[in-house]
């Protein structure tokens, strides 16, 4: 089926919302990207390309089973990375919405009230919902009014997909407000 | 002192005007790039969908009998395989069934089919909940249960489209053991390997097996609530149980999670709940058997792993090298 966007790539319609949402933010991002850490390739990269780079690595992913939302994520930066940079554990319940620190600040947050929509895609964004549970999803891509996340279990089946949802929607799910935290691998 | 009191108020709106500019880069420049990067999609909720409607065989589907798999292949069969959704099943499904007292029951051995209906337009909950194919579906499947003797199960079922009780928009059907739900999920998602499919889906799944799932689930779902003082709307799914440890996974209505339980003094008793693999210091803390805690259904990370908090995977106390 076909769909009219001016930007499809090799992933059609929603690839193409990624990728312009990537391209779009990319000025954002470029004032604060580097954190040298070591001389590793990882570290060395810009942040929009770690941020790509995590993006892409849910590819091959896409429709199969990745199992638990965290654990898929983890393994999503690991192969980005190339085994360079582990995200931290969720810290326990009622505090599921956030990671423990990381003492390697290999993943960042910069606030703890900064609003989805102002989050680029390659973002992971660590959730808790109104029923209670958390989750993690990665930001694959952006519009005005929509985030598509893409992320494993969501429909309780422990599939890898992407599924679009409005900013608003996103909101009304939460637990409590803020009950969400958005982190960016550095 | 005036000398200095004007490099002050210099600094300071030196300052100030860093801090605008920082401020509009930040909460302005996403919008102001998307807006130039991205422009079909965006406004196009509200464009009326062009979909063809379903062909339904003219024939009345009769059930050959009320068990689930004459059920859901006779409702399969009945859809017109030329219309433009596609398929996935029959095959194996999940049922998730609210009992009569108000637990949630669910079973992983129900049989059903998927319908993928392929969206060539963004659209939010009410406008895509009405769109023709979906109205269609959920418009000729219900008399086909009340014709063969089913009747609605109301706590099962949406009130309305519009209703959000459920999450998803569900009509619910049952006769005797046999329980049916055909769930439609208003969220746009992709379908398959190919990020291009993208769509919604209406799922029918049936299943016998309620009575039994639930008189197996109630000890861990009472467990799950104990203290709350209320019945829950999550469901349980008991994976694995090793002596006197269980691990199951856990539900609500989008995500999940695990929980890992104990029995102590002859009922159990929730240990942990979470979302990966476990922190080391929890194992420790519970004495939790290998076989419990490396069964997160991570295929992709060793069973015989935990981590510490930073993230860090090491080899399991309890458990041989990683």
């Amino acid at each position: 089926m076909g769909i009219t966007v001016p930007d499809v790539n090799r992933r059609g319609f929603l690839g193409a919302i990624g990728k312009a949402a990537l391209i779009g933010s990319a000025a954002l991002l470029t004032p604060k990207v580097l954190h040298a850490h070591g001389s590793s390739w990882w570290h060395g990269l810009s942040q929009m390309s770690r941020n790509q780079a995590i993006v892409d690595a849910t590819a091959p992913w896409m429709g199969g089973y990745g199992g638990s939302c965290k654990d898929w994520a983890r393994t999503v930066v690991q192969t980005a990375s190339k085994y360079h940079v582990a995200i931290p554990s969720t810290k326990a319940a009622p505090d599921d919405y956030r990671w423990e620190y990381d003492p390697n600040r290999n993943v960042i947050t910069d606030s703890m009230c900064r609003l989805l929509e102002n989050a680029p895609t390659g973002w992971i964004v660590q959730m808790k919902l109104r029923s209670g549970m958390p989750h993690t999803a990665i930001i694959a891509g952006k519009m005005s009014q929509s985030v598509l996340f893409v992320d494993s279990n969501w429909d309780l089946d422990g599939r890898v997909q992407t599924h679009l949802m409005s900013y608003s929607d996103f909101y009304n799910k939460l637990w409590r407000t803020w009950s969400y935290t958005l982190y960016y691998v550095v | 002192m005036k000398k200095h009191k004007n490099i002050y108020i210099s600094i300071l709106i030196l300052a100030s005007s860093i801090a605008i500019m920082f401020f509009i880069v930040q909460f302005k420049g996403t919008d102001e790039a998307e807006k130039k990067h991205i422009s079909a999609p965006i406004t196009s909720f509200n464009e009326p969908f062009t979909t063809k409607k379903i062909i339904w065989d003219t024939k009345e589907p009769i059930f050959a009998s009320d068990k689930p798999d004459s059920v859901v292949r006779a409702i399969y069969d009945a859809i017109n395989p030329t219309s433009e959704i596609s398929f996935s099943g029959p095959s194996d499904a999940t049922l998730w069934w609210i009992t009569g007292d108000g637990w949630n029951t669910l079973d992983r051995s129900a049989v059903g089919f998927t319908i993928f209906i392929s969206f060539n337009t963004l659209c939010e909950r009410a406008v895509c909940i009405r769109h023709p194919t979906i109205q269609e579906v959920n418009r000729v499947i219900p008399p086909i249960f009340l014709q063969n003797s089913f009747t609605q199960n109301k706590l099962n079922s949406s009130s309305s489209e519009d209703d959000e009780t459920l999450y998803d928009y569900i009509l619910a059907f049952e006769k005797d053991d046999t329980k049916c739900t055909l769930i439609t999920n208003p969220e746009i998602t992709s379908h398959g390997t190919d990020f291009n499919n993208a769509g919604i889906r209406i799922m029918l799944a049936c299943s016998e097996n309620i009575n039994q799932r639930y008189r197996e689930q109630l000890p861990f779902l009472k467990a799950l609530y104990a203290g709350r003082g209320q019945v829950g709307y999550e469901v349980v799914d008991i994976r694995k149980t090793v002596g006197d440890f269980a691990l199951l996974g856990l539900g609500a209505r989008r995500t999940g999670a695990t929980g890992v339980f104990k029995k102590i003094d002859g009922s159990w008793q929730l240990l942990y709940v979470t979302q990966e693999q476990p922190l080391c210091s929890i194992i420790v803390k519970y004495d939790i058997p290998v076989e419990i805690y490396g069964s997160t259904e991570s295929q992709h990370i060793p069973s015989t792993a935990c981590f510490d908090k930073s993230g860090r995977m090491l080899a399991s106390p309890n458990g041989p090298p990683l």
